[in-house]
């Protein structure tokens, strides 16, 4: 096998899915975000955004905080470190694998 | 689902506009240029205001005093209405300044910075330098070449027409009501130049002021678009 297809065998499977990809795509160069403007820029329903989310933070990559604006429940997002790491390893084998 | 591209990317910048108190401020702050430079020129008598170290507090004090507010009330209005409405977000250093193990795109990342701001301070400088000996060839060679002042007030008027409209593209949002502020403003300005008998320097005064009117015009137009066209969501789990 050559390098190439071997990058494009080992790509991040979490990642890879185009719904996760938006999400750590759109955290990877903020600070931190709530899920309302996750949902706005992705256009996702909230159960699609939760599941795609609720995996990203069992694999690691997206740290979830939930708390309160005033009243109102709001929930935060980041990229964690690890995420970040693996956002760059993706995104170093696409371009080796094209 | 959107799809994913370069400019899904530059969501979060474009966004920071979407309710236009970017431009507001931006207004605010040549609003509290122009201020200054009223206030220096009709206050000539105390020297302080003009020259010497004073003159750098009485500046900073007159700047504050206007953009202090519009700092504020930009946050408060990002808190009351934008983030309940379109959602939270923090800009800054992002996650990818922490990444590990990576340091080939990191390095990249940086390097590309690194260039785009040598090659934009190398410009400015440029710029400015080219600007500096242009007027003063001019002060010198006035009779020689008498429609130097113009082409100077034309670059200078200009500058802003492209500012303008620069930004209307980059962070201006689907507003097509921008381009015929752009217009308006363009036309406001030749009239500025064509009326003005004064400096570049004097004719900065009113600019400023116009300009400034205009971007807060624009800002407040956006925010307003922005309040009918948006409405907060149902608390609800997430």
């Amino acid at each position: 096998m050559n390098d190439q297809l071997r990058a494009i065998s080992e790509l991040d499977r979490v990642i890879h899915e185009p719904g996760r990809l938006m999400i750590l795509s759109l955290l990877w160069p903020i600070k931190e975000c709530d899920f309302l403007y996750l949902r706005n820029a992705t256009e996702m329903n909230k159960g699609n955004l939760s599941s795609h989310l609720a995996r990203l933070e069992s694999a690691g990559y997206v740290e979830i905080e939930k708390t309160y604006r005033g009243k109102v429940p709001q929930t935060l997002l980041r990229m964690t470190p690890a995420g970040s790491t693996a956002y760059e390893k993706y995104r170093q084998a696409l371009k080796t694998a094209f | 689902m959107k799809a994913i591209s370069p400019s899904s990317l530059e969501w979060h910048k474009r966004y920071d506009n979407v309710d236009g108190t970017g431009e507001m401020f931006l207004g605010a702050m040549l609003l509290g240029i122009a201020l200054l430079s009223y206030l220096q020129s009709i206050l000539k008598d105390p020297i302080w205001v003009t020259h010497g170290f004073a003159r750098l507090i009485f500046m900073y004090a007159v700047l504050a005093s206007v953009m202090g507010p519009a700092f504020l009330l930009r946050r408060i209005s990002k808190r009351r209405f934008t983030f309940p409405r379109t959602g939270y977000v923090a800009l800054g250093m992002g996650a990818h300044h922490n990444a590990k193990g990576t340091t080939h795109g990191r390095t990249r990342f940086k390097r590309s910075r690194r260039i785009a701001i040598v090659a934009i301070m190398g410009s400015s400088i440029r710029f400015g330098v080219a600007m500096v000996c242009l007027i003063g060839f001019g002060a010198r060679h006035l009779e020689a070449i008498p429609c130097l002042p113009i082409l100077c007030d034309v670059a200078y008027l200009g500058m802003w027409v492209l500012g303008y409209g620069f930004l209307i593209a980059r962070i201006g949002g689907p507003h097509r009501w921008k381009w015929f502020l752009l217009l308006f403003m363009a036309v406001g300005l030749i009239l500025i130049g064509i009326l003005h008998t004064g400096s570049v320097l004097a004719m900065s005064r009113p600019v400023s002021l116009f300009v400034g009117l205009i971007w807060v015009t624009s800002g407040i137009g956006t925010f307003f678009s922005y309040l009918r066209h948006t409405h907060p969501p149902a608390a609800e789990i997430e």
